[in-house]
């Protein structure tokens, strides 16, 4: 869970989907709302199975959620 | 500050355990400086242990965490997980540190006494083991959800 190299545009989709609330999306893909604040602050790695979920509720493909920017 | 029930949760089983345990501690080496065990006095404190874990744990559930903790996700799970690890490399060392206490003191001065670690001391010993075990679990717990 240290500082990783996978980021994401969750806050931004969420701001295009209805300005979606962090327990909103929380809800959706059956996590806590402090989970959703580590993942967008970059501080933990979903397991592939949350990634798709999200990816899911925003209806967009998983790559457009989630970039791996190696050093 | 922002704090979920769950993280609530361990900083009161922090506080528990260690108001428990440096009461016990406490109490058991004014009695008996450590080195016995089967005293009624002794039964008395274990008694008053067990009541105060009760009455505290009661008190602190009751002002502090009203709300039900929700269901453990992946990320709450992750970190239960760096406790437990944390917690097990401690007690590992710990353990082992204790049973070199053990075999280096036959013979030797232990605790003003010509005796090597009896019986009770070594009980004791675990305990706090055990204690300090629980309370890296605790902290690394806390550390990680306070991380973010």
């Amino acid at each position: 869970m240290a500082n990783n190299q996978i980021e994401n545009k969750i806050r931004q989709l969420r701001f295009e989907h209805g300005q979606m609330t962090q327990s909103a999306l929380a809800t959706k893909v059956g996590v806590s709302r402090q989970t959703i604040l580590s993942l967008e602050a970059c501080r933990y790695s979903p397991s592939l199975e949350l990634a798709f979920r999200i990816a899911q509720v925003f209806q967009v493909p998983l790559e457009e959620v989630f970039t791996y920017s190696p050093d | 500050m922002d704090i979920s029930a769950r993280e609530k949760n361990i900083w009161i089983e922090l506080a528990i355990t260690g108001v428990v345990s440096v009461y016990y501690f406490y109490n058991n080496f004014r009695l008996s400086g450590w080195t016995e065990i089967a005293s009624y006095e002794m039964g008395l404190l274990v008694r008053d242990v067990i009541i105060l874990s009760i009455v505290a744990s009661i008190a602190l559930y009751a002002l502090f965490a009203r709300e039900n903790p929700e269901q453990k996700d992946e990320r709450d799970r992750a970190i239960e997980s760096r406790g437990n690890a944390f917690a097990y490399y401690s007690l590992t060392v710990l353990c082992c540190l204790l049973i070199g206490t053990i075999m280096l003191s036959e013979g030797i001065v232990v605790l003003g006494k010509t005796s090597a670690i009896n019986g009770p001391v070594a009980m004791h010993l675990l305990l706090i083991a055990l204690m300090i075990s629980a309370l890296i679990k605790q902290a690394t717990q806390l550390f990680f959800y306070r991380r973010g």
